[in-house]
Parts: structure tokens; sequence; C-alpha cells
């Protein structure tokens, strides 16, 4: 009885108010996006992910204390296969290249994120002081030597330069490092490249963004079509739509207010929201939409559409919030970031759905009938 | 719309007339499915679900290649802190530490499943050390060894080399047997010896995975029950409509398993996902079948009216769902993709579940007098 109660007052409620409850909406929606800016797409770290204080986590972690952090990246020198029938060096351990290599180690060691450089150039210095001038001596120097197996490719075709970053490195990395391989003149017949795990890091975030402005834009449209095919009209085909959109960025903006971030796997919450919190629009719709042939009023037909579908709402949410919520009782943090953030996209697309939705309906309803009438 | 309104009335009216046959038929594409749980694996190697086709995974690969690209495991063997042994070491640049990793590598030399080892051992084998001095020495000529110790002496790594790949049984194995091979070398004393290496923490996301896949999905299972039992104040009621999720999680499961669609980190929680995303379909479907037996129609009428008014909207409602999930199947990152299908093929097989099966099991609980409607419409049970 309670609960009708209250189901009955909020009904007339979002009935009479709706212009209040457009602005605070949109008050609260433009919060959001401030805070969904705060929003970082982060890598996957199998460290982190994983209880701290299981065994080999422990030792993972002491390794990385005491042998610095496991990012990485490298420069990796080779001979550029076009050369194959010129008369430039089929082989790294070159004057010119280790002079070029060390060149390069000057200037990454100066930027922010790099902690140290090493390279075959390094070795070569600590057994000759420096680095000969000819070939043969370089190749004296080297053969036989373990040392460079970790640096030089059995055939003599790829030097690494290896680079050990910082912890908190930037992801900008990749194109500081670029940067640099452009600026420093190389010796001709090599290709030069920056790669290694840290690189990879950046270059899956970037395309984790842009995969999540991909997938939702066509999670959306998709949506679109099918509410334009269902419900036969453009306007209710588009109301539908105001709770994922208002949804998703109440949702991103809880999230940055509450310091959470994404990574490549909660990156594709957005689409399973939109796809998830688009029910919640269309029941208000489709019910407002038989009730308005039964009502005289549009806030009354409102009124009745509230009171009919928001138990059934609130019994769906409370089962959605169910099982995503029991994803983070489980020991992966993953999996619990992943059903936090679904589990705050369905309430707020729930609320969305309850506050929003009913006051553009009422808004429309009261413009058409105003062209009606005039 | 007219046409699955139609399809809706026709699959209603052999519901009520072939409901053995269908129960039949459940049965076995269930148990059939079922077979496909042992094929269900999991994927733990996150750089399988990442796009191999972007350059800088081509460059690391070419660097893989050039450079060996098997799966390390990392043996410590760090000073014990806590030791009180008076004759336990203090340096762990000591030549019983020396000895220690030297006999050891030669056991896990001999390993099947170990392709090399790679120690300190390399730097001394012809350098014979007999005092601490004599090591300190050398290693100082060496500065490469370096790279086998921590800062401040208190730990020396030893590398394992492996082609085990991301097998956890191959893992888990492996690390048994350079813990056993650990335990047969005499222990140096003051030292503690860890294994540890992306292999092992793979084998031990897996074991998560897996765990973490099965309480969620019980928890998720209990929960949502005893919401049911709660909100239609009946055990037997609740049973009638978590029947199609458990049926549908299970034939999930098993098509995943026959499409070799693994268990990624991000689909662990598939269970718990489509079991609350699911739920609103069967009681939907229970609610109006029941609303239209209240009324006093038989189970045929009623099954007429709830199955094609409910069953249009609910496969409204799942379309837009499984839209949101299809379009992740177009993500650049195959852990996205695989999150997508996964989660469309869930929506799907309860929606199947649900609208084949549950009205199915509504009959058959009423035809057994297990569920009870209003009391002055009892006398329409048996007009069927």
């Amino acid at each position: 009885m309670v609960m009708k109660k209250t189901i009955d007052n909020y009904a007339n409620f979002v009935a009479h108010n709706t212009w209040t409850i457009c602005i605070v909406a949109l008050l609260l929606f433009s919060i959001a996006i401030y805070f969904s800016g705060q929003v970082e797409v982060k890598n996957i770290d199998v460290n982190t992910i994983l209880p701290q204080d299981l065994d080999v986590i422990k030792s993972m972690n002491i390794l990385e204390d005491s042998f610095g952090g496991t990012n990485s990246g490298k420069i990796i020198i080779e001979i550029d296969p076009s050369y194959s029938q010129s008369s430039e060096p089929r082989d790294v351990r070159t004057y010119e290249i280790l002079k070029y290599q060390e060149n390069l180690q000057k200037a990454i060691n100066t930027l922010e994120d790099v902690s140290s450089t090493t390279s075959s150039s390094d070795i070569i210095k600590l057994l000759n002081s420096n680095i000969p001038k000819t070939n043969i001596e370089i190749k004296n120097l080297m053969n036989n030597n373990p040392s460079f197996n970790t640096y030089i490719s059995d055939d003599k075709s790829i030097s690494l330069i290896q680079i050990n970053l910082n912890d908190d490195f930037e992801n900008s990395i990749d194109k500081e490092l670029q940067q640099i391989i452009d600026a420093i003149p190389k010796p001709s017949g090599i290709n030069v490249n920056a790669a290694g795990a840290a690189l990879e890091h950046g270059a899956v975030m970037k395309i984790s963004e842009e995969d999540m402005g991909k997938t939702s834009m066509i999670s959306m449209i998709s949506i679109f079509v099918i509410l334009l095919i269902v419900s036969a009209s453009i306007i209710y085909g588009l109301i539908p739509l105001s709770t994922i959109i208002v949804g998703v960025v109440w949702t991103m903006g809880f999230i940055g207010l509450i310091g959470m971030n994404l990574n490549t796997a909660t990156s594709a919450v957005i689409s399973m929201i939109m796809g998830i919190g688009i029910d919640f629009g269309i029941q208000i719709t489709t019910r407002f939409r038989e009730e308005k042939n039964k009502h005289e009023t549009t806030n009354k037909a409102m009124q009745v559409t509230m009171e009919s579908v928001l138990f059934p709402m609130v019994i769906t949410t409370l089962a959605a919030v169910i099982g995503f919520w029991s994803m983070g009782l489980g020991s992966i943090k993953v999996l619990g970031e992943m059903g936090t953030i679904m589990m705050i996209g369905v309430i707020m697309c729930f609320l969305a759905a309850i506050t929003v939705v009913p006051s553009i309906i009422i808004i429309v309803e009261h413009i058409r009938s105003k062209k009606q009438r005039g | 719309m007219d046409f699955i309104k139609q399809l809706l009335e026709k699959i209603s009216h052999t519901q009520t007339h072939h409901k053995k046959s269908i129960l039949i038929i459940t049965i076995i594409v269930t148990l059939i499915l079922l077979l496909g749980f042992s094929q269900i694996y999991m994927q733990t190697d996150m750089m399988e679900e990442m796009p191999q086709d972007l350059p800088i995974f081509q460059l690391n690969d070419k660097i893989t290649d050039a450079f060996g690209g098997e799966d390390i495991i990392v043996i410590i063997t760090q000073l014990d802190s806590s030791n009180e042994d008076i004759s336990g070491i203090k340096d762990i640049r000591d030549p019983k530490t020396i000895n220690f990793i030297q006999e050891l590598e030669n056991k896990l030399s001999k390993e099947s499943n170990i392709n090399s080892v790679m120690s300190i051992n390399a730097y001394l084998r012809d350098t014979p050390i007999t005092t601490k001095e004599q090591l300190i020495q050398f290693l100082e000529l060496v500065p490469d060894t370096n790279n086998f110790f921590s800062d401040d002496y208190t730990i020396i790594i030893t590398y394992v080399t492996t082609n085990v790949g991301s097998n956890q049984a191959k893992i888990d194995s492996l690390v048994n047997t350079i813990n056993q091979n650990i335990e047969l070398v005499s222990k140096v004393p003051g030292t503690k010896n860890y294994v540890t290496g992306s292999p092992v923490l793979s084998s031990t996301l897996g074991g998560l995975m897996l765990t973490d896949a099965l309480f969620t999905i019980l928890i998720a299972l209990i929960l949502i029950f005893v919401l049911l039992i709660i909100l239609k104040k009946s055990v037997i009621k609740a049973t009638i409509v978590i029947i199609p999720l458990i049926l549908g999680l299970i034939w999930t499961i098993g098509l995943l398993g026959y499409l070799h669609i693994p268990i990624t980190m991000a689909t662990a929680g598939l269970g718990a996902m489509i079991l609350g995303l699911g739920v609103e379909y069967s009681i939907f479907v229970f609610t109006r079948y029941i609303e239209e037996r209240d009324k006093g129609k038989s189970q045929e009428e009623s099954l007429k009216i709830s199955l094609p008014s409910v069953g249009q909207a609910i496969l409204g409602s799942s379309l837009t769902t499984l839209m949101g999930f299809l379009a992740l199947t177009l993500s650049a990152i195959p852990m996205l993709q695989k999150l997508g299908l996964t989660l469309a093929i869930g929506i799907f097989g309860i929606l199947i579940a649900t609208i084949i099966v549950s009205p199915v099991i509504f009959i058959m609980f009423e035809d057994r007098h297990l569920l009870s409607l209003k009391k002055s419409k009892r006398n329409h049970f048996t007009n069927k």
C-alpha cells in the first residue's frame, strides 16, 4: 500500500511539474558533462586486477619493486629489406649504427618518462671505452659475447634499444619517441621504429576510445531505426532515445564524480547501457500512447501511465542491479568495476526514464495541442 | 508486426497441444548443449584479445620472432628477514646461493617442459668461486651480472623459459615441477624462494575467472530467486519464472563451447549479467498468463492472448538490447567483439527459453496442481 501510494504521488508530481523536472534534469546533465570529462580509458594491468594478497602477486610486486616496473619500450633498428641489392650495410654491427644508437639514446634519456636506456652501444663502450671506428673491431668485440644477444638478433639484421619507462609514463610517449626518430639523422638503409609493450598500452587505449565512440554511435543509430519501425513515428521514435542520452551522460558524470575510470574491458559499457536502458523509455512512451486515447488530458494519461509502468520498471531495475552487483562479489576487480558501472548505468537510465521522458512527452503533447488549436 | 503476432499465436497453439513434445525436445537440446560445457575454455592471455593488426603489435611480433618470445617464469630467491638462523646468509652474493642456483639450473634443464634456464650461472661457468669476496670481485668486473641482482643485494633471480602458452593445466604442472625441484635442492639458510611471472599470473587469472563466473552466477541466481519469492509470494511461482533463465543460461554456455568462443576477463560475469537482464521477460510472460487465467480463461485461450501481446513487447525490447550488444561486435578489439557476441547469445537464449519453453512449464505446473490461481477461478483448471 505504501509503495502504491508513493507511486501514485510521484505520478501526480511528474504530471504537474514538467518544467521543474526538465530544468533540474538539464542542470544535472550539464554537471554530468563536466564530470564525464574526467573519466579516462586506462589499460588493464593483470597485476592490479587480481587480489593483491595472492602469493603470485606479492612475488610479482617484489620483482617490480627490486628490478623496476615492467613498463618498457624499444627502438627497433632493422636493415631495410628493400636495400637487399644495394651496397648499404646488411649487418647492424657497424660504427654508423652504433653511433646513431648513441645519439638516439642521448635524446631519449632527456624525456621525462624515461628512466634509462640500454643498447649494444653501451656494452661496446663498457668493453672498449668508446665505439671502435672499424666494423671489424666492433664484430670482434661482439663475437662470442652473450651480452649482445639481448640487443642484436641472431641474423644481425635487427638491433634494439631498450627503454625503461617510469611507472606513471604518459601515453604520448610514442609520439615523443617518433619525434626523436624523425629529428636525428639516421644512416641510410635502415628502418627505425618505436615499439615495446608499453607502447601497446597507448595504442590499445587510443583504439578503445575511438571504439567507444564508434560502437555507441552504431548502437544508438540501430536502436533508433528499430524504434522508428516499432513506433511508426519520428517523434515517438526519438523520445525514448532521451533515456539513453541522458542516462549515459549521467552515468559517465557519476563515475567521473566518484573517481572511477574505464578500461579496455569496461569501455564497452556505453553500448551495453544503451541496449538495456532503452527499454525503460520504450515502456513509458508505448504505454502513454495507449493511455492518451483513453483519457481527456495529457496529464491524466501520463499519471495513469506512470502508475502502471513504475512498479514493473522498479522490479526490472532491481533484478538487473542484483545481477550486476553480484559481479562485484568475485575476486577479479575488472568484473566488479564492469558490474558497478552497469549498475549505475541501469539506475541512471531508470531515473532518466521516469523524469526526463514523461516531461518531454508532456511538453511535446502540449505543443501539438497548441498547434492543433492554433 | 502482424506476422510476428500470427507466429506467436501459432506457437501458443503448439504449446497447448504438444507440450510433451516441446518438453522432450527442450530436454534433448539442453542435454546436447550441456555437452558443450566441456569445450568451454578460459582466455587468460590478454594479448590474444588485443587488435593484432595494429602496426605496434606487428612490430612487437617481429621483435619476438628475432629475440625469442617464450613465456618466462621467474624464480625469486630472497633473503628472509624474518629468519633468525645464525647460519643464515646476510648478503645474497654468497657462494651458497650460487651453488643453489647452479644445482637448481641443472635439475630444471633436464625437465621436458622447460626450454632453457637463464641465471647468473651463465657468467660463472668457467670461473670457480669459493669465497664471497671472490664472487663480489667477479660481479664488479662484469656489470651485466647486475641484471640478476636487486640493487640492495637481497634478491637474485633465475629465468625459466617455456612454451606452455596459456594452457592452465600445463602452467600449473610446470609450476609444480619447479617447486618440486626447489624442494629437492638443499636450501640456502636465511633465504626463501618464490615462483612468479606472466604464465603464473595467467594461470591464476584463469582459475579465478572460473570460480568468479560460477560464484557470481550462484549469488545472482539466489538473490533473484529470493526477489521473485518476495514479489510473487510463492516459491512455486518463483521457480516457474526462474526455470527459463536457467535453461537460457545452460544453452548460452553450451553454445559458447560449441562455437569455441572463450570466456574472457570481460565475459566472466556473463551469467550474472544475463540473469539480471533476462528475468524481466520471464516475469512479463508469466504475469500476463496468470492475469488471463485469473479472468477465467482456459489455458489455450490465456496463452493465445498473453503470448502474442507480451511476446511482441519482449521481442521489441530484446531487439534493442541485442542491438546494443551486437554493436560491440564491430569493435576493433577482439575482447569487446566477444563480449558483445556472448551477451547477445545470452539474451537470445533466454528469449527463446521464455517464449518457447516457459508457457509449457506454466501448463505442466498447473496440470500437476502445483500452481494455484485465485480461489474463485479454480474451477477453470480443468477447462483446457
